[in-house]
């Protein structure tokens, strides 16, 4: 959030699970801790603290986009990395550091090298050169952004001040902490020197993980995180090229060069990414997402056809924009096909309704074709529905775009009896059966002029909020004209008029 | 008068509760829902209606009455105006088996919509013309026949979803059943769908029946409307 909003930093921060007065806080920044405020802390009641707090929250895919980079930035200073596990915070980063000192003419080098980096790139960091994982965690803990960087020198000393570390740093609850110092434990030495079956019976099952864990971590070591090697191919054209079928045979040839290397990881193409570039600089790129992963080349290879074809009538090459270079680069997902049972429910489907047998539906076809209609108009002509925890209309739902999906043809959560259920609320006559009037939705509100013709107004329904943001005030109305019933509001900042839709 | 405020006035009004009376005397409950389903099955559909039609809520209810029987339903639609998802799940639609295809223009909408149904993967798509901004009034002989013949192939319910007054022409001649869908001019909850045009006669043009709906949060209920759905003797649908 910092890095998007430079002007932010130093300043008053809070990270929110999500842009409501209810969200907790997720994150704040030292200067916003310094005014009192913690994470856990509800939004309203942090900013009737720091009024002049900033907030905002990002999307589960920027945050992988970030941890992304940090990754791929990290693996310019170790071959083996660890993400921290579940219990461990988020952007905390366990590094393997065995044998670089040399290569980087010391660890001390080494540390200072790679905070340097990150802070170049906008990153803050802090970071502990130690021996044990956990010993390195909590020293993490004891950072400030004066002083970033901590090496241990010998496995004595870090055990050392591990054992000094408060038990306040370990994450246990105000009251915990309490009942600990009651009995005169207030560091990790005097926690750990208990007997494990006292402190189960003095202070339960929860303390005794934590012993179990901090007793065991203390000496544990770490595997390293397997390395994705990227599966990327390239071809310079000797010749600029201008004409379809010369890229889309370049295209197929990197894609015979990929598809072995991707079956042998038992995994099929999930995500194709494909880069042009241009003889004028430009580069254009292309996202392939198929149905399902697969490596099956003759089905990727009719995707990327379709989408290329559609994307050069849209867009001609001209003299001066021919392709110079072609970049291919696959991400791979386990192949739905070598695992099995992916098709198996894609059967003959049989009403029981007056015994008829329904035509068999050719799921698979269904499929492909879905498939083939997302490649060539791409790939957010295809979407689904979200309904989102908003009271404001058009805020309320998502039009999310996704790929094709078995559970569109099949739905093996509807059991038999859920059925039984559903054909039954067809029965007339029973609340179930009766249908609800569906409103249509205007993208954008329209103006309304002539507010004279509406009448019989019913309402008004008053929606305000947004207050810690955009904020918005609306007077809600449902008014008729002839047999149309309109879905009106009043906007009281711009005092207008407005449209929303209409029953229909 | 103030239907809002007191809905039962139009009941209490002498004829319309004579009219409502007599139909339910007269008739046995129809199951409407799946009287029309079969009639719509491997054929065209328009579905139209004026301003306040009730299309969209028909439209609805084809598509639970799909999903319910673990069929595959595809929309394809505009962004301009599409429908509300809040209301289609609360009529009983399952927004996660709905898929949706957008598209900016109605040409391209017409190419994928037989490339699809040419597939055998679906049966029922419904095209919703009324959501572009300009949609057109009639679609292209060729293209209606290619889209009828592909819908009987495959026995897929194909409905076209329209805004237009009864008696505009239908999309094109090859329209195999057109219903009307208007809303009660005093009461929204209460449908009127008419038969304007039928081909093969199944159900006989200028049928005529009501339908009773709830209506969304905001609107008042009329709980003393008649649940069932009523027909006269004469004009009661096979099936």
């Amino acid at each position: 959030m910092c890095r998007q909003r430079p002007e932010w930093r130093g300043e008053r921060v809070a990270w929110l699970e999500a842009l409501k007065a209810d969200a907790p806080l997720r994150y704040v920044s030292v200067a916003a801790e310094e005014a009192g405020l913690s994470v856990g802390m509800r939004y309203a009641t942090a900013l009737g603290l720091v009024p002049d707090l900033l907030a905002g929250t990002c999307t589960g895919e920027e945050l992988l986009g970030a941890e992304k980079a940090i990754l791929r930035r990290l693996r310019h200073f170790t071959p083996n990395i660890r993400r921290g596990s579940e219990h461990l915070g988020n952007g905390l980063y366990l590094l393997d550091a065995q044998g670089l000192a040399q290569a980087f003419h010391g660890m001390t080098n080494w540390a200072q090298t790679l905070a340097r980096d990150f802070r170049e790139a906008g990153w803050e960091t802090r970071l502990v050169v130690g021996f044990t994982p956990f010993a390195c965690e909590m020293a993490t803990y004891h950072l400030t952004p004066q002083r970033p960087i901590r090496l241990f020198r010998s496995r004595q000393e870090e055990q050392t001040q591990t054992m000094r570390t408060p038990l306040t740093f370990f994450g246990l609850s105000p009251d915990q902490v309490r009942r600990l110092q009651r009995f005169g434990v207030v560091v990790l030495e005097d926690f750990l020197a208990l007997e494990a079956e006292e402190v189960r019976r003095r202070f339960g099952a929860d303390l005794i993980e934590f012993y179990a864990k901090a007793s065991e971590a203390l000496f544990a070591e770490f595997a390293p995180l397997p390395e994705e090697e990227p599966l990327w191919a390239q071809f310079g054209c000797p010749e600029p090229l201008c004409d379809l079928a010369g890229i889309f045979e370049i295209c197929q040839s990197l894609l015979r060069r990929l598809l072995p290397r991707l079956i042998k990881r038992e995994e099929g193409v999930a995500v194709l990414r494909l880069w042009l570039l241009l003889e004028d600089g430009q580069r254009l790129e292309q996202r392939l997402v198929p149905s399902y992963p697969t490596a099956d080349s003759s089905w990727v290879a009719q995707l990327l056809r379709l989408r290329l074809e559609r994307f050069f009538q849209q867009r001609p090459l001209r003299w001066g924009q021919r392709v110079e270079r072609i970049v291919m680069l696959v991400e791979g997902e386990p192949d739905p096909e070598k695992q099995g049972e992916l098709f198996s429910e894609w059967s003959v489907s049989m009403s029981t309704e007056d015994q008829e047998i329904e035509v068999p539906r050719d799921r698979e076809a269904g499929l492909w074709a879905l498939s083939r209609v997302r490649a060539e108009y791409g790939e957010n002509c295809l979407r689904e529905a979200r309904l989102l925890d908003h009271h404001l209309p058009g805020r309320n739902y998502v039009w999310s775009p996704q790929r094709e999906s078995n559970a569109w043809f099949f739905d093996k959560s509807l059991s038999a009896k859920k059925m039984e259920l559903s054909e039954e609320s067809d029965v007339e006559g029973s609340p179930k059966a009766e249908d609800l009037r569906i409103r249509r939705h205007l993208s954008a509100p329209l103006p309304i002029s002539n507010r004279d013709r509406w009448e019989e107004k019913e309402g008004p329904y008053q929606l305000d909020g947004g207050w810690w943001g955009e904020a918005y005030n609306r007077q809600y109305f449902f008014a008729r004209e002839g047999s149309q019933t309109g879905w009106l509001y009043w906007d009281e900042d711009c005092e207008c008029w407005f449209a929303e839709g209409w029953l229909q | 008068m103030n239907l809002y405020q007191n809905p039962s006035l139009f009941l209490e009004s002498p004829l319309a509760s004579l009219a409502l009376e007599e139909k339910l005397a007269q008739n046995a409950p129809l199951r409407w829902g799946s009287d029309l389903w079969d009639l719509a099955k491997g054929r065209l559909t328009e579905v139209s209606g004026a301003g306040g039609g009730g299309w969209l809520t028909l439209a609805a209810s084809f598509v639970r009455r799909a999903q319910s029987r673990q069929q595959s339903v595809l929309w394809l639609t505009s962004e301009v105006k599409p429908f509300y998802p809040p209301d289609m799940q609360a009529a009983g639609v399952i927004l996660q088996r709905l898929p949706l295809l957008f598209f900016s223009k109605t040409s391209e909408a017409s190419t994928v919509a037989t490339r699809l149904l040419s597939s055998g993967g679906f049966d029922l798509l419904i095209w919703d013309l009324a959501s572009w901004k300009r949609p057109p009034r009639t679609l292209p002989v060729p293209f209606l026949a290619r889209l009828q013949g592909l819908a009987r192939h495959h026995r897929a319910t194909v409905l076209l979803l329209t805004q237009k007054e009864a008696d505009d022409v239908s999309l094109g001649c090859l329209i195999g059943l057109r219903l009307q869908v208007e809303a009660h001019s005093q009461v929204p909850a209460l449908l009127e769908v008419r038969v304007v045009k039928d081909k093969r006669g199944a159900v006989g043009e200028g049928k005529e029946w009501s339908w009773r709906c709830r209506l969304p949060d905001g609107l008042p209920a009329f709980s003393s409307l008649p649940s069932a759905m009523v027909v006269p003797s004469a004009s009661r649908m096979a099936g």
